[in-house]
């Protein structure tokens, strides 16, 4: 599929490449007039690069990504395909997905670095395939350049993650969208999708079936039954671990449980544990804007930011957590899949005491230890059921309830003794042929942004060759790393700094003796800043928040001088008070360091142990998502012309295609739902421009109707105006001057036959219904026109029967009055 | 004003062709910011502050000017008082019902801000304010928020928001209503400095920029020029253990005089027993706005907030009140008000400036009269609150961080943008009137086309603009592109988003969510007379109706009964004779029109519907003539015609007046009407009576019906 094959240039082209009709990750290309958009790329938690193969063959043809959400499935695969793979080209996400996308991943590497010699990608890689990045603003138009001239880009609220976006691409005024996993409801931090407001009959819409056929439950009751859980087990003397993702719908959660926990004045800790704790709550802390007003309301007075949480404790690892006082507690800990990171370590360490509980709060992804639980755990209860119901048998059945499953742990290690040895002599042969092949490699990439990433990849390809098992997390020693770490170290205020350093003599000392003559005249230090040319008064106008005569302070208190000679105690308390400013931000820092693999030779050791499952699990839908039939209802109102159905299983897509067809059925509509691979063409419109001259737009008289304003127009062709910006063809009032010809012919709407009742008896004409028809006055009939009925131009409308009367006429009249006539 | 405006909309009878610039305040003046703009039918208020210089109803921009009712949305640019603070007033006691706009920090600060003001205001000596903290809160609610680069459609009118730089959240709007773009700067600087990025330079070319005059023709010096000295000042003076004090506005550039220490002191090791206090509540309770809107800041500091927030300052705390200040040493303390006319700041100055090591910076604008425009003046002694006279021995510096931009600035970025209009606001007219004419000479040498305005308050400035409305053709229409004198005809269909589209009507299911409707009508006559007599008075009646050849066609199957004859009329109407039930004993068959209603075919029908009825009732023998007649014309034999002419005009004759009489032979007619003998020649016309007045009455009965033999053409309905 060529960018100028025959049909590619013109057309429009959709080609899904991964997550078609299941759950899978989502990918998939989009063709708009030979621009290729990848739109997500998302991955999985096996880390199969098999799976991306039919990415990685479209890789060339790829002008720009697309990315709507933050989390794995959506974007997992941008480090693999930019760091492995070359892919360089712009990446256009919100910018939230940018920061909390970056923290998702390194939360990923972290964890799997943690128990296993991961080499799908690395540090640098999520750094030079975020680098790629360009965030963008909700509503923000983006007109896009070079090959892609003439294309036009906006996000907008899509709901379910902060950030999460719907994208809209324009060209030639019509519009191709794609929103995959959106979420209507207003939730705690964000405000619900504007899908429905936004879009009007789309030529394209690219959507997902995930939910079709889930019914949510309401949300204060879902919520309230996960809180009793949870409160439940805690009382129970038992901890709760709640696997959560890293940036996404953990935010949702801290607001939840941390308004709980004000409320009730809980004592148990609440934590989360996450590689990224800490820098995740500060991107939220700075990213309200992104979120649900009323959450902001508050700010600016109450001084409240919502995630300065009071009761939520972070922690960055396992040691962290182990300084907590000891006893019941709630841990959020990543990865939501427990595949690894610290979710998986608490698993296999609570899974066996009956008191704690194991709390989902999303769907697990296919082949993940998470799934394996929760159908384990589903299992079990059926099992448990069924035997409540032969009740003889309950005893000897509870002493052999309990299932198990066999789990590797695995830990990293610190080299010791001969191995360390070896590895040495191993990494300084590595360092060396890393250094050639970058030195080989920088020599040929002329492109200095490239410099790094190519480097990356000489390095790992190195690492491959020689390294075997073993590898440091920070091996690529030759490649100048720019920023090792998520946060922190990455870069100094330098630059600013440069600015005042100049104040210092060389030897260092401040510089006392620049203090100018204040001697000057007024005028002097009038222009000292700026130049005020002669006879200007006020160059500019003085703002004061605090009018004269301030003796009380904003508590009402009285401003007294003698109060700024104070106890020596008080200004302690300010000292003190940056003292523990001070040692938290401490804390911080050594939580960063903690995070971070340390940087000596390591090696993963792995041991497989069994597990057994006693822990209550259970499972809540808080993955903010809309439901099958909100998204029916909402997909009705968008109304696309064309409608490409992705992301979800075989059977949600099946029913959700069909609800479509028939949901849109008088709209004329196609409903598409591709298997992998398999091309979509959406035919283009073929369509003109006109100028609409003032003669003509004086003539017409617009209707309003709905979010339409119509008219009738008539006109002929002719050249275009002097001096016309567009230099279009303009549309002149017919020359025959008979502008009102066609005028009236139009009808307009669909009418009920009981609003029409209503109108009739509004003029005093009785009306009843018979056999599903309106007998008006007695002898004039109003029913509805049958579907498909002759002369073409699909069903509706009406049929007005009866015999030559005059209140025939009344009641044509009324009738009309119910159409909007063009 | 209006005047003038009426005279252009007669003069050229189109007045969406004007926009009309009328600022209410800002006008040759700085302060209450209210700038209005109307085209196309919308009306946009740009800011909506308060005059500084005056108190209560006076200080608010002049409304009366205009009906605030029409007033579409009202965009606020940022939150200094002059640009905000009537907000509540327009939204709580006025008959404004528009929406109102502001970015997420403006919003934030500005609620924090006008509750100040509520409170000073009623404390100001003038009795009530303008508003209560009730109509501010009401306002607030109602305020909406815009992202900078986001484009908002409040029907019609499309708003984008750009970065101003300023203050935290400034912004500038382009508005776009109908294909016209105006630009907004409000308050803007296009230098960056530490936390606010420099103004966006917008990418679409606007047609008119309305642009801020504050500093005229005026030059800044350059920020690290300024920077530098203001550390030296602050570090000299706490070396030789002095106190420093910096009165500042609390919100904006305090902020940026708050990084600044932050900074140095941060590579200043030596310094850190030095605290910094910063003294103003009001600065206290919005650093948690500044703090949480990183993102609107500048590069710089973003990439500061990967490492740490750099709003979470570790050397500045924060002063709760008087009493938590210890005053044993060298230290820097922020405090409001910026011009030491009272409040902490004035107590701090009194208290200190008798000792040469202490040192006091003046960083914003000294206005005369106030004591800190005194004081730059190096007196030897200055007058306490208490009248006392104390000698004034510290030191005294003035230092400018103003974020608006000078000359230079607005050039190039008017240069940049290359507006042809130009609207001068917010300025003293004497600025304004060199910057006008510094700005007209650069576009003159560059060869720019550029007009600029400098309006007063409630002056409006019309500037022509012809917005072009183009529509794009689609469906069936647009199979092909329309060529020079072609037809198009169709449905003009305006979406919310604002596009327009031509379409056929069959068409609008595919492209929007509205349904063609229809109204197929039938509507049945009893008839009473041999159908093949209402035929021929149809046929007489529509000529060029579609079947005219093939009158009487019997088509048994689009029938609704089964059987019947059916006659098109046109493309519209069909008629469907249904004759009477052989066992029904009923002497009349049914006539049934049928066809889809709209007006043309409800003229169509009401015509055959007359036409039939008249047929009806024409007196008897008559259409057995008129067959012959028809015959006679279509075998092209026109004197049987003539003959069959004469026949029908006798019957009608007959039927109006009583027996007539025909002589074949000579053409003549006879009639006798209550004695009086009539003799008429109906091929001459000519009427011969004793009666006048009967013969009047012949005489019209015979021109109408001449009139009627001649059939009508709707071969075009």
């Amino acid at each position: 599929m060529a960018a100028d094959g025959s049909g590619g240039a013109t057309g429009v082209r959709f080609v899904p490449l991964l997550g078609v009709h299941s759950r899978q990750p989502l990918s998939f290309l989009l063709e708009i007039e030979g621009f290729t958009f990848l739109l997500d790329c998302g991955w999985n938690d096996a880390y199969d690069t098999l799976l991306l193969q039919p990415i990685v063959d479209v890789l060339p043809q790829i002008d720009a990504v697309l990315l709507s959400h933050s989390d794995l499935a959506h974007l997992g695969a941008l480090p693999y395909l930019v760091g492995r793979r070359g892919l360089a080209v712009p990446v256009y996400a919100t910018s939230p997905v940018h920061k909390m996308g970056q923290m998702v991943m390194y939360d990923q590497y972290l964890s799997r670095q943690a128990v296993s010699d991961f080499d799908v990608f690395n540090l640098d890689d999520i750094d030079s395939a975020f680098a790629l990045m360009q965030p963008l603003r909700y509503q923000q138009n983006l007109t896009l350049g070079g090959k892609g001239a003439g294309i036009e880009l906006t996000p907008f609220a899509a709901g379910h993650l902060l950030g999460g976006a719907v994208w809209r691409i324009r060209k030639g005024g019509e519009d191709y969208v794609y929103a995959v996993d959106y979420n209507h409801r207003k939730e705690r931090h964000l405000s619900g999708t504007v899908l429905e407001a936004a879009f009007q009959r789309p030529a394209l819409l690219i959507t997902d079936a995930c939910n079709a056929l889930q019914t949510a439950p309401e949300r204060p009751g879902k919520e309230q039954q996960l809180l009793d859980s949870v409160m439940a087990t805690l009382r129970g003397d038992g901890s709760v671990l709640v696997p959560v993702d890293t940036a996404g719908r953990l935010l949702e959660l801290v607001l939840l449980l941390e308004r709980y926990w004000a409320e009730h004045r809980l004592t148990y800790p609440l934590v989360l544990l996450s590689a990224m704790a800490y820098s995740t709550l500060e991107f939220a802390k700075s990213q309200l804007e992104w979120m649900n007003e009323a959450l902001v309301r508050n700010l600016g007075h109450a001084r409240d930011n919502p995630f300065s949480t009071r009761f939520l404790k972070l922690c960055s690892s396992r040691e962290e957590l182990s300084h907590l006082p000891r006893g019941p507690k709630l841990v959020m800990a990543t990865l939501p899949s427990l595949d690894a990171g610290f979710s998986r370590q608490l698993f296999i360490d609570w899974a066996g005491n009956p008191r704690n509980a194991v709390v989902f709060v999303a769907a697990a992804e296919e082949g993940t230890l998470a799934e394996h639980v929760q159908q384990v755990a589903a299992a079990t209860q059926q099992q448990q059921q069924q035997q409540q119901q032969q009740a003889q048998q309950q005893a000897q059945q509870q002493a052999q309830g309990a299932p198990t499953m066999q789990l590797v742990r695995s830990r990293r290690v610190p080299l010791e003794g001969q191995e360390l040895e070896d590895h040495l002599a191993a990494q300084q042969g590595e360092q060396e042929a890393a250094a050639a092949a970058a030195a080989a490699a920088e020599a040929a990439e002329e492109r200095r942004q490239m410099a790094v990433d190519a480097a990356a990849a000489a390095a790992a390809k190195a690492d491959g060759g020689g390294g075997g098992g073993l590898m440091s997390p920070r091996a690529s020693g030759s490649v100048p790393r720019a920023n090792s770490l998520a946060i922190g170290h990455l870069h100094s205020r330098r630059g600013a700094a440069a600015v005042v350093g100049q104040v210092l003599a060389p030897d260092g000392q401040p510089v006392e003796q620049l203090r100018e003559p204040s001697s000057t005249a007024a005028e002097a230090c009038l222009v000292e800043g700026f130049e005020v040319p002669r006879g200007a008064v006020r160059p500019m106008f003085p703002f004061e928040d605090e009018w004269e005569h301030v003796s009380h302070d904003e508590y009402g208190a009285g401003l007294d001088l003698a109060d700024f000679n104070a106890a020596e105690s008080t200004g302690k308390q300010v000292m003190n008070l940056a003292k523990v400013m001070e040692s938290e931000m401490a804390a911080e820092a050594e939580a960063e360091e903690a995070g971070a693999p340390p940087d000596l030779p390591t090696k993963v050791e792995s041991e497989t142990i069994t597990v057994t499952l006693r822990a209550r699990v259970l499972q809540f839908d808080f993955d903010g998502l809309s439901d099958g039939r909100s998204m029916r209802t909402m997909l009705a109102h968008v109304a696309p012309r064309t409608c490409i159905l992705v992301h979800g299983s075989a059977a949600a897509t099946d029913a959700m295609a069909a609800h479509l067809r028939h949901d849109l059925a008088g709209l004329l509509a196609t409903v598409h739902t591709p298997t992998a691979g398999q091309a979509v063409e959406v035919a283009a419109e073929p369509s003109y421009s006109l100028v609409l001259s003032d003669e003509l737009m004086a003539g017409v008289r617009l209707h309003r109707i709905g979010d339409y304003q119509l008219a009738w127009l008539e006109g002929g062709v002719g050249p275009p105006a002097d001096g016309s910006e567009s230099q279009l063809p303009q549309l002149l009032p017919a020359a025959g001057a008979a502008g009102e010809a066609g005028y009236g012919g139009v009808f307009i709407g669909d009418v009920r036959l009981s609003e029409l009742k209503q109108a009739l008896a509004a003029v005093g004409i009785a009306s009843e219904f018979h056999a599903g028809a309106l007998y008006c006055a007695g002898h004039v009939v109003v029913k509805r026109r049958a579907d498909g009925a002759e002369e073409g131009g699909g069903g509706g409308g009406l049929v007005l029967e009866g015999a030559l009367s005059e209140d025939y006429y009344r009641i044509r009249e009324v009738v009309y009055g119910q159409y909007h006539i063009c | 004003m209006a005047s003038l405006l009426e005279k252009r909309k007669a003069a050229d009878g189109n007045q969406e062709a004007i926009v009309q610039v009328l600022p209410l305040g800002a006008g040759q003046e700085v302060g209450r910011s209210c700038i209005i703009v109307k085209y196309g039918g919308k009306t946009v208020m740009l800011d909506c502050g308060v005059h500084p210089g005056f108190y209560g109803l006076a200080s608010l921009p002049f409304f009366d000017e205009i009906d605030l009712a029409e007033v579409d949305a009202m965009l606020v640019t940022h939150f200094h008082l002059d640009h905000c603070a009537a907000v509540p007033y327009v939204t709580g006691h006025t008959n404004f019902k528009g929406r109102v706009l502001m970015t997420h920090p403006t919003k934030a600060i500005v609620h924090t801000l006008l509750k100040d003001f509520v409170k000073v205001s009623k404390g100001g000596g003038t009795g009530e304010g303008l508003y209560t903290e009730r109509d501010l809160d009401a306002a607030m609610e109602r305020t909406e928020v815009i992202d900078f680069q986001q484009t908002l459609d409040l029907g019609g009118i499309r708003v984008t928001a750009y970065r101003a730089g300023h203050v935290l959240g400034a912004a500038m709007f382009m508005v776009e209503i109908g294909g016209m773009r105006l630009l907004y700067t409000g308050d803007y600087s296009r230098i960056p400095d530490r936390h606010m990025p420099a103004a966006d330079l917008p990418e679409q070319r606007p047609h008119i920029v309305v642009v801020e005059s504050t500093y005229g023709v005026s030059r800044h010096l350059p920020r690290e020029e300024r920077e530098q000295r203001f550390v030296q000042r602050i570090h000299a003076a706490v070396a030789r253990g002095g106190r420093v004090l910096l009165p500042v506005v609390a919100l904006g550039r305090a902020q940026e005089l708050l990084l600044i220490l932050e900074e140095y002191w941060e590579r200043h090791p030596e310094l850190h027993g030095v605290p910094i206090y910063q003294a103003s509540g009001l600065a206290r309770r919005a650093i948690s706005v500044y703090q949480a809107y990183i993102e609107m800041m500048n590069d710089d500091i973003k990439r500061a907030f990967t490492v740490a927030n750099p709003f979470h300052f570790k050397h500045i705390s924060h002063l709760k009140s008087a009493a938590h200040f210890d005053d044993v040493g060298p230290c820097v303390v922020m405090a409001t008000p910026s011009m030491l006319q009272s409040g902490v700041s004035r107590e701090l100055f009194e208290a200190w400036c008798e000792d040469p090591r202490n040192c006091v910076i003046i960083a914003d604008f000294a206005v005369q009269g106030t004591l800190a425009r005194d004081i730059l003046g190096n007196p030897s002694e200055v007058m306490t609150r208490n009248g006392v006279k104390v000698p004034l021995r510290m030191q005294v510096d003035a230092i400018s961080f103003s974020a608006h931009a000078d000359f230079p600035q607005t050039s190039e970025f008017l240069d940049a943008l290359q507006p042809p209009h130009v609207v001068l606001v917010h300025g003293e007219a004497t600025e304004m009137g060199r910057l006008k004419k510094a700005l007209e000479q650069h576009a003159a040498a560059l060869n720019i086309p550029r007009t600029l305005y400098m309006p007063k308050v409630t002056q409006a400035v019309l500037i022509e603009h012809h917005a072009e409305c183009t529509a794009k053709v689609v469906g069936r229409l647009g199979q092909k592109a329309a060529a020079v004198g072609a037809g198009v005809r169709g449905l003009l269909v305006q979406s919310r988003g604002g596009g327009s589209t031509v379409m056929h009507h069959d068409d609008l299911p595919r492209f929007t969510k509205l349904h063609p409707g229809r109204v197929v009508q039938r509507q049945a006559m009893p008839l009473h007379r041999p159908f093949t007599e209402v035929r021929l008075a149809l046929e007489m009646m529509f000529e060029g109706t579609q079947g005219t050849g093939d009158l009487g066609r019997v088509n048994a199957t689009s029938s609704p009964t089964g059987k019947g004859q059916v006659l098109r009329i046109g493309d519209a109407v069909t008629l469907t004779y249904q004759p009477p039930e052989p066992g029904s004993g009923s002497s009349g068959g049914q006539a049934i029109l049928e066809w889809c209603g709209g007006s043309d075919a409800d003229m169509v029908a009401d015509a055959a519907v007359a036409v039939v009825l008249q047929a009806a009732g024409q007196p008897p023998g008559l259409p057995a003539i008129e067959v012959l007649r028809h015959k006679a014309l279509a075998a092209g034999d026109s004197e049987a015609a003539e003959r069959a002419e004469l026949g029908i005009v006798t019957a009608l004759l007959g039927a109006q007046f009583g027996p007539a009489r025909v002589d074949a032979d000579q053409g003549l007619i006879f009639v006798e009407v209550d004695g009086q003998h009539v003799v008429i020649n109906p091929k001459g016309g000519s009427v011969q009576c004793a009666h006048a007045a009967l013969r009047g009455r012949v005489e019209k009965a015979l021109e109408r019906m001449h009139a009627a033999l001649q059939p009508c053409d709707v071969s075009d309905i």
